[in-house]
């Protein structure tokens, strides 16, 4: 028995709106391949460097530094959602916008001590990752709690040229979680400055609370 | 008898099909599209928003041997069931194959002056990754960061970490993290 019946001229209509119906379906799911797409393509990234020396950093304490503790900074990258007058560094705002997350984070900088460099002091570089917490006192910030961090440390001699220190950490952060970029040195026989040209930089990598797909 | 396309094999209406096959057709055209946006959908959901990734963290104090390996006690991500630390303390274990990227952390209070070095070491399969300060004495803690460029691996691969300072005895680890990251598929595009 026949059950697919042909076309008849007055059926011509239905055709027409048959083919359309399909185009629309169809376009649905290249939208959404696109924005897929696009979405793996472009993991969303902020880069700022800045543009203004850094000085005055005192042995035997920790100090903020980054984009945008005393510095002037530029947006170098940024196709996320974030303001581009956001810092990245101590800003909530952040991750807030980019949401909860996998994230890689990194930090690369020249310390050099303004004046005389005493030989074999040491610099320690550090990405901490801090949340949320009003009981909390500290130790860096009043109101968050240390949560993580990657750290590295390093010394100069004495010739005075500085350290090129690049330091990468992923963390897993929450919306409303903050990201500090610290130094602390020992080089008592004088301050310590951050050339212009210091990189910060945060990329999400991943979703952490889903199933990876094998 | 229809046509079809050469790279995704669509069908399609020969010139000399009947009119009254056009609705299969159709409907067969419309099916194997479908299975087209599948296939590329299976390849997207493999990279966003999710990609496989395991960090490990080890938070309380350990004595560990030289060339030991650290023991972690928390997991802090992981999406694709790469740890089960009852089971294995040590180790992320691959689940996709692919190429991955690994980070590390770890932090040691000064051995001694005598002592010159703290060296990681990413264990992985086929070959180590390492990285290396100096160890210039008391009143500093030690952190040793280290970042490892795309590595392949096979599922069921194991990423660990260890260290050593040069001298074989027990050393104080204060914390350590492994993190290891899928980057990519290994077929050429």
């Amino acid at each position: 028995m026949m059950t697919l019946s042909c076309p008849e001229p007055e059926n011509y209509a239905a055709i027409a709106k048959q083919l359309h119906e399909t185009a629309l379906e169809a376009e649905a799911r290249i939208y959404e391949l696109e924005a897929a797409l696009r979405a793996a393509a472009n993991l969303p990234t902020i880069v700022q460097t800045t543009t203004v020396l850094r000085t005055g950093l005192s042995s035997g304490s920790e100090s903020l530094i980054g984009p945008a503790f005393g510095s002037g900074w530029a947006e170098t990258f940024n196709n996320t959602a974030v303001d581009s007058d956001e810092q990245i560094a101590n800003n909530d705002t952040i991750f807030q916008v980019l949401g909860d997350g996998v994230y890689e984070v990194g930090f690369t900088c020249n310390a050099i001590p303004s004046g005389a460099a005493d030989s074999n002091s040491f610099r320690q570089l550090r990405i901490q990752h801090y949340v949320p917490d009003p009981t909390s006192s500290g130790p860096l910030q009043v109101g968050m709690r240390l949560l993580d961090h990657a750290s590295y440390s390093l010394f100069e001699s004495a010739v005075g040229n500085g350290v090129d220190v690049s330091l990468v950490g992923e963390f897993r952060i929450n919306a409303g979680d903050v990201i500090f970029f610290t130094i602390q040195h020992n080089n008592t026989s004088s301050t310590m400055n951050i050339s212009i040209g210091a990189i910060g930089w945060v990329t999400k990598l991943s979703e952490a609370t889903l199933t990876a797909v094998l | 008898m229809p046509n079809n396309t050469v790279n995704f094999n669509l069908p399609y209406p020969a010139g000399t099909d009947e009119p009254c096959d056009f609705a299969e057709q159709w409907c067969d055209f419309t099916e194997a599209l479908d299975g087209v946006f599948d296939d590329f959908r299976a390849v997207l959901d493999r990279t966003n928003p999710v990609v496989p990734l395991a960090i490990v963290h080890q938070t309380i104090q350990r004595s560990v041997f030289d060339f030991g390996e650290i023991p972690f006690d928390t997991v802090t991500a992981d999406t694709a069931a790469m740890t089960d630390l009852d089971a294995d303390a040590y180790h992320i274990t691959i689940k996709r194959p692919g190429r991955y990227t690994v980070a590390i952390g770890m932090s040691k209070p000064t051995t001694a002056t005598a002592l010159p070095r703290f060296t990681s070491i990413f264990e992985t399969p086929g070959f180590n990754a390492q990285a290396t300060l100096l160890d210039r004495g008391a009143g500093l803690e030690y952190f040793l960061n280290g970042y490892r460029a795309v590595q392949t691996y096979a599922a069921g691969d194991k990423v660990g970490l260890s260290f050593t300072v040069g001298v074989s005895a027990a050393w104080t680890i204060d914390e350590s993290w492994l993190a290891v990251i899928w980057h990519s598929d290994t077929e050429v595009p």
